[in-house]
């Protein structure tokens, strides 16, 4: 609690990120985070808060002592960079402060790496994770248009932390490749998870009489790079064609998400578009599993095809048995293969995609077979304890002497997070 | 018995409901004996709020009274965000223009506003 001065922490995990919210990198964090604190056996936890949110806990994850700290945020500065920075010189100061028995961090970003690879020149027996999601030089400049200065001050940043990393973590193969060219550090790759359904709820799921009229769902944030609009536009299609509700379900009621229900009203969809924001897991689920099929419109950018990504409402919609219906792009390939699991569309082209969802709209048998052997792909690839497993690999490959290993691997196994 | 209002945990943020102690006199929120400061006479946010420094030149003099760890540092306030690119160790690494390039309207803007633009909608993966 706020009472007491922060805690000396052997392990911390660093993402610039408004934590917890109802999205994808929320579910990230908090695996990665519990596996890395479970293994240490404490750790700090360092995100972005908000007025709204506590700004320092502490709580026992199983059997980790953990702190939250929150590096508040000012609600009327929109400046990006200035938060970052503010970011950052609050995490140089927590490490120079209570950083002198810090073993291992893992970081998701160039805010929280660069201080700490300027710490690690100070204690160089300090082990970094670089698990890198996205890089800021490439995707801030489709939000704002960036001198060439700016963009090369902020490769430098991500730069020095991928020399500076012991190791790196991708959760994409594309983005793997990439920074194997940029760095000598490993780089290792390390998928998004899920958690699949139980056979009791795939029976329900198969049991269900269809639901009228046969709904699609996306689910996701509503950035640019995410294609909403081809879906849209594709919804135009399919209402003349046969009944159907779209379940659109977005993170937050942000500015971008205020653009697409300006792009609803436009193209007269307010009848078929039913939207709503920041559902909880449990919320979400049963809509995904209702939904005869999931889209990911995903357009061809350069976030998408240079940089990698790796989208976790493809993996969940699997894991909840539901057939995808997908942008054909490389970072799809490595989750999904088409027709076993789902279709396949170019992107933006709003006809293909209408045609692919008429097709499993009016072929549901077809759509459930997709959606079973999904499940059954995700059961055998993607399943997060697998794949926190893997992580817990790479923290006992960088240190190996931690006391932790004395953990049996049952006691290890019980403490993986929920 | 009234509870706790103070929202608590950080995995899954939910209500603190623990039995309430006291009423905060400053956000009015009831407040149970672990988020109650009794020497304030006020939760501990609204009691943590006080140690906001005043302004920029508080913070680079680097004064630390609380517990040995610098609280200030938890507590940015407004006009620290708009002069800590003076005082920061990483001050140099940025220039003017480059904090002037985030003042632009974004890309894609089409609101006026552009009031809830924030860095976690650039990080969504």
């Amino acid at each position: 609690m706020i009472s007491s001065p922060l805690p000396q922490f052997t392990s911390l995990y660093a993402a610039f990120d408004r934590f917890p919210l109802p999205k994808g990198a929320t579910t990230h964090i908090r695996q990665m985070a519990a596996t890395l604190f479970n293994y240490c056996g404490d750790g700090l936890l360092y995100v972005a808060g908000d007025h709204d949110m506590p700004t320092l806990e502490q709580e026992q994850l199983r059997d980790a002592s953990v702190t939250l700290l929150r590096s508040p945020v000012v609600s009327d500065s929109n400046n990006v960079l200035a938060k970052a920075m503010a970011y950052s010189e609050q995490l140089a100061s927590v490490l120079q402060q209570r950083g002198q028995g810090l073993h291992i961090a893992h970081f998701r970003d160039p805010w929280a790496g660069v201080p700490l690879v300027d710490f690690k020149q100070q204690h160089p027996e300090l082990a970094l994770v670089y698990e890198v999601n996205a890089l800021p030089s490439i995707e801030l400049p489709m939000h704002i248009a960036l001198p060439p200065t700016t963009i090369a001050a902020i490769k430098q940043w991500e730069q020095r932390c991928l020399d500076g990393a012991d190791v790196i973590i991708t959760p994409s193969k594309l983005t793997q490749a990439k920074l194997r060219l940029l760095t000598n550090t490993p780089v290792h790759y390390l998928p998004n998870g899920a958690d699949v359904i139980t056979d009791q709820q795939l029976e329900a799921k198969q049991a269900a009489v269809n639901a009228e009229p046969p709904r699609l769902i996306y689910f996701g944030g509503a950035q640019r790079w995410q294609g909403l609009n081809h879906l849209l536009h594709a919804m135009v299609i399919i209402n003349q064609q046969l009944p159907v509700q779209l379940d659109l379900c977005l993170s937050l009621d942000n500015r971008q998400a205020r653009q697409v229900k300006q792009h609803i009203r436009q193209l007269n969809l307010e009848h078929v578009v039913k939207v709503y924001f920041g559902l909880s897991q449990a919320e979400l689920r049963p809509k995904i599993m209702q939904a005869t099929a999931s889209i990911a419109p995903l357009i061809a950018c350069q976030r998408n095809m240079q940089q990698g990504c790796c989208p976790l409402k493809i993996i969940e919609s699997m894991a909840c048995a539901t057939a995808v219906i997908a942008a054909d792009l490389p970072v799809v390939h490595e989750l999904l293969q088409a027709p076993q699991h789902g279709l396949l569309v170019p992107p933006s082209r709003p006809s293909e995609l209408a045609r692919a969802c008429i097709r499993l709209l009016t072929q549901p048998e077809l759509a459930q077979q997709m959606g079973r052997n999904g499940l059954a792909h995700i059961k055998q690839h993607f399943q997060w304890p697998a794949i926190n497993q893997q992580l817990r690999h790479h923290y006992q490959h960088l240190l190996p002497q931690h006391s932790s290993l004395k953990r049996t691997h049952n006691e290890c196994l019980a403490s993986e997070p929920i | 018995m009234s509870q706790c209002e103070v929202t608590y945990g950080f995995f899954t943020m939910s209500a603190c409901q623990e039995p309430a102690v006291a009423t905060c006199p400053e956000c009015h929120k009831e407040i149970c004996a672990l988020h109650w400061s009794e020497a304030q006479g006020r939760c501990l946010a609204c009691a943590a709020n006080e140690l906001t420094p005043e302004n920029a030149s508080a913070l680079s003099q680097g004064a630390d009274n609380y517990n040995g760890f610098g609280m200030k540092q938890l507590y940015y306030s407004h006009d620290w965000y708009q002069n800590h690119r003076k005082h920061g160790s990483y001050s140099g690494m940025f220039s003017d223009a480059d904090y002037a390039a985030f003042d632009q309207p974004l890309t894609e803007d089409s609101d006026a506003d552009g009031d809830d633009y924030q860095y976690r909608d650039i990080y969504d993966s």
